[in-house]
């Protein structure tokens, strides 16, 4: 094969963006420490400002632990819609210098600035503009990597933040991935990187000195693009205007299940979570799915498709009762996993009217919204073209 | 069983048969059509639970009168299938075969089919024509209201809303108004019937009214469609045929109040004209939200029409105006639900009536000349797309 062409990625990433934007809208809570999260005992950090961190808290520690360590804290429940709206100006910035933007989450998203004549002193320049606009029309700073690729800018937006600024050139790269541990390796999740450190590989330095034959016979074609990620090297390219394609939310039962009331009780359960994931994501979906996973792991999944795109949880909840109620023929099969997920996602800012919309229904929607911010520890799986 | 009957008539009975035969899947004996001989009449009924069909077609009985019921797929396989000879005779045999169940033998030409048939106990009964009649309407005003107003429901399976599958039938003031929404749009035809008995509201499943016009009402040849009731179905009685459809027990919403008494613009568009631009911007409006905008400006003759999608592109056209607005406005529209009423409009004009950028639109046939009264009648409420999301 012929060599790449080679590209200018940058990532950019908001610095501390929930926490951020709560200081921002509150002017008494800057320099202080922040903590954003589900309120609940229960609840998760979702953002800590960067005074909140010198005490240790960083997302997804236990609510209750972020208090232990920083009694003094500011603790804030999530305000998604205001997220939302601030992440769609930054986003809009971004669109400004280049339409390749793929928008990874509310607050980081890669461009593909590449042209005939770039060079890397084009590209610094060009980020401090980024930098400077984004702080100047929103008052936030961001962090911003800039490498060939999209594995190399994400790991270099994370080195210098807040406010940091750094290029991963040929010279540098090696030298700064060398240090890293296995764990900063898009895709190496905490299984993968216990297996890569039973192996005596902790750093991706061991890992580019293991052999690709080793990486294959280890974990198949997952191996092929470790030894190359070791090696700086990753070819995904920027897909404009991402869309997430589905969200879902399921449960593995600890025994199986035969009660229909419990099960179609966790459906529920599962059902207000998926409406808050899409809320939270801006987000309107047609399709709705259940999935249920029998005892011997026989698994059917029943969906339904709607005219317009909803993010309301009676909505959905009716819905997916229908569909277990109408379209599952359970027998005396135990369930040990149950799943709800929305798909045919379209974005809420094309929200399509209704003839009929009963006003309570927003409301109805938010007290929801409270509820769910104290399951609020489970991950959205999100799923991508 | 045995009798001859002309294949003309016999062909149309089964095809009419169809419109109401249930599927396998759900209860085996529905998938049967019961075939009975009155005298000179054989009846063919076909029902699925939810609606039923009975046809009457006139026959030389040569037997006593009896009942078999055979399996309706075969038969309309059998009726698109016949050799062209003028009659077709029918008769029962004992079957000789072990399991010594009843056959049918079917004969038309140089053809012989041996049926199975199907248990005659198990065939549900067939509900008889009540004697309350609602009133009389022309045949051709109710196809084209239906025509105007079942596509505007949703079907079953794409909701959980179920009086949204239907069509909302208002019998008063010697009319009867149909009305269909999907919760975004929403088709209103008014037409006028004869004699109406009695006011009465019935809420009536959709696709089975469609299927009522387009495989029953317009096989036949009556001028005149009687409307009877009991409680809780409505019957469709022509000469030689009658359907029931049972009326759906749910609420169908309030929409005297969606629709809109006042309109700040109206815009006259000749109709084929601004269908043919909606169906280019349809190419590239996004699919999910299907987002067409319309933007009219004060004193103008054209509106700027476009929509674009990130990954299709953009397409943008002017549609021209037979009057200047007077004000201005920029709405965003699905296209597809324009679309759909645009194309069941037969007038030459249309008028856009709108008066905020968040509040239904409301079409309707500019219908000056409307000789064939096959637009009177009917308007058609569209939502638009909220493109600022306030309630995000």
């Amino acid at each position: 094969m012929c060599a790449q062409e080679s590209r200018l990625i940058f990532h950019v990433d908001m610095d501390a963006f929930f926490a951020a934007v709560e200081q921002l809208d509150h002017p008494h809570y800057r320099n202080k420490p922040v903590i954003v999260g589900g309120i609940h005992q229960r609840g998760v950090v979702a953002a800590a400002s960067y005074e909140a961190r010198s005490f240790g808290i960083h997302s997804a520690l236990p609510m209750t632990k972020a208090r232990h360590l920083c009694p003094r804290g500011i603790f804030l429940a999530p305000r998604f819609s205001r997220y939302k709206e601030i992440s769609d100006r930054v986003m809009e910035i971004l669109r400004t210098f280049t339409p390749l933007v793929e928008v990874v989450a509310l607050d980081e998203a890669f461009l593909d600035v590449s042209s005939s004549d770039h060079s890397w002193e084009s590209a610094k320049a060009l980020s401090l503009r980024i930098q400077e606009e984004i702080m100047n029309t929103t008052g936030l700073s961001c962090s911003i990597g800039v490498a060939s690729n999209k594995f190399l800018a994400k790991l270099a937006s994370d080195l210098k933040k807040p406010a940091g600024l750094v290029v991963v050139d040929d010279h540098n790269m090696q030298q700064i991935l060398d240090p890293l541990p296995v764990g900063k390796i898009i895709g190496v999740g905490k299984v993968t990187e216990q297996r890569l450190n039973k192996l005596g590989l902790t750093t991706i330095r061991d890992l580019r000195r293991a052999s690709l034959k080793l990486l294959i016979l280890e974990f198949g074609r997952h191996g092929r693009s470790l030894y190359r990620l070791a090696r700086g090297r990753d070819d995904s390219p920027v897909i404009p205007s991402r869309e997430t394609k589905t969200i879902s939310r399921e449960v593995t039962l600890p025994e199986d299940l035969y009660d229909l009331d419990k099960i179609e009780d966790l459906l529920q359960r599962l059902s207000k979570q998926v409406a808050a994931d899409l809320r939270k994501a801006g987000l309107l979906a047609r399709t709705i799915r259940i999935k249920i996973r029998f005892h011997d792991f026989r698994t059917i999944t029943r969906q339904i498709t709607v005219a317009s795109g909803v993010d309301s949880f009676r909505l959905i909840q009716s819905f997916v009762v229908h569909l277990f109620r109408h379209r599952v023929a359970l027998g005396e099969d135990g369930v040990r996993l149950v799943g709800v997920g929305v798909s045919s996602l379209v974005e809420a800012h094309f929200r399509q009217l209704s003839l009929f919309d009963d006003q309570d229904e927003l409301q109805k929607n938010e007290e929801v919204d409270g509820l769910t911010q104290r399951f609020g520890d489970d991950k959205i799986r999100w799923q991508y073209k | 069983m045995e009798f001859i009957c002309a294949k003309e008539y016999l062909i149309r009975g089964i095809k009419i048969a169809s419109y109401a035969l249930g599927t396998r899947s759900a209860m085996p004996i529905l998938a049967g059509v019961k075939l009975e001989t009155k005298g000179d009449r054989l009846y063919i009924y076909a029902t699925d639970l939810e609606k039923s069909i009975q046809c009457v077609v006139p026959i030389e009985n040569r037997a006593k009168d009896e009942a078999i019921v055979l399996d309706g797929t075969v038969l309309s396989q059998i009726a698109t299938h016949l050799p062209p000879d003028d009659k077709v005779s029918v008769r029962t045999i004992t079957g000789a075969d072990e399991s010594g169940g009843m056959k049918v033998r079917l004969q038309s030409g140089e053809a012989t089919f041996d049926l199975l048939t199907l248990s005659l106990d198990d065939y549900p009964e067939i509900p008889q024509l009540p004697e309350t009649k609602v009133c009389s309407i022309n045949k051709r005003l109710l196809q084209r209201g239906l025509y105007q107003t079942t596509f505007a429901a949703l079907k079953i399976g794409e909701t959980t809303r179920i009086s949204l599958t239907g069509v909302n039938m208002l019998f008063k003031d010697n009319g009867v108004q149909l009305l269909a929404t999907n919760g975004y749009r929403l088709a209103l035809k008014r037409i006028e019937v004869q004699d109406l008995a009695s006011d009465g509201e019935y809420l009536i499943d959709a696709t089975a009214l469609a299927a009522l016009d387009t495989q029953v009402l317009s096989v036949v040849d009556d001028d005149v469609v009687e409307i009877y009731r009991n409680g809780a179905q409505l019957f469709f009685k022509m000469r030689d045929v009658t359907g029931m459809t049972k009326v759906i027990e749910e609420e169908f919403p309030n929409f005297d109040r969606v629709i809109p008494q006042k309109h700040r613009i109206g815009l006259i568009f000749e109709r084929i004209a601004l269908l043919d631009t909606l169906q280019r911007m349809a190419i590239t409006a996004t699919k999910e939200s299907g987002a067409i905008v319309m933007h009219a400006n004060r004193g103008e003759t054209a509106i700027q029409v476009s929509s674009s999608s990130p990954d299709k592109g953009k397409t943008e056209e002017r549609v021209r105006l037979k009057r200047e607005p007077g004000e201005e406005i920029e709405i965003v529209f699905r296209g597809e639900f324009l679309i759909d009423a645009l194309k069941r409009i037969a007038s030459e004009e249309v008028v856009l009536w709108l008066t905020e950028a968040d509040k239904a639109g409301l079409l309707e046939p500019r219908a000056e000349n409307d000789a064939l009264e096959s637009d009177t009648g009917f308007i058609y409420l569209c939502m638009p797309i909220d493109p600022i999301g306030k309630s995000s």
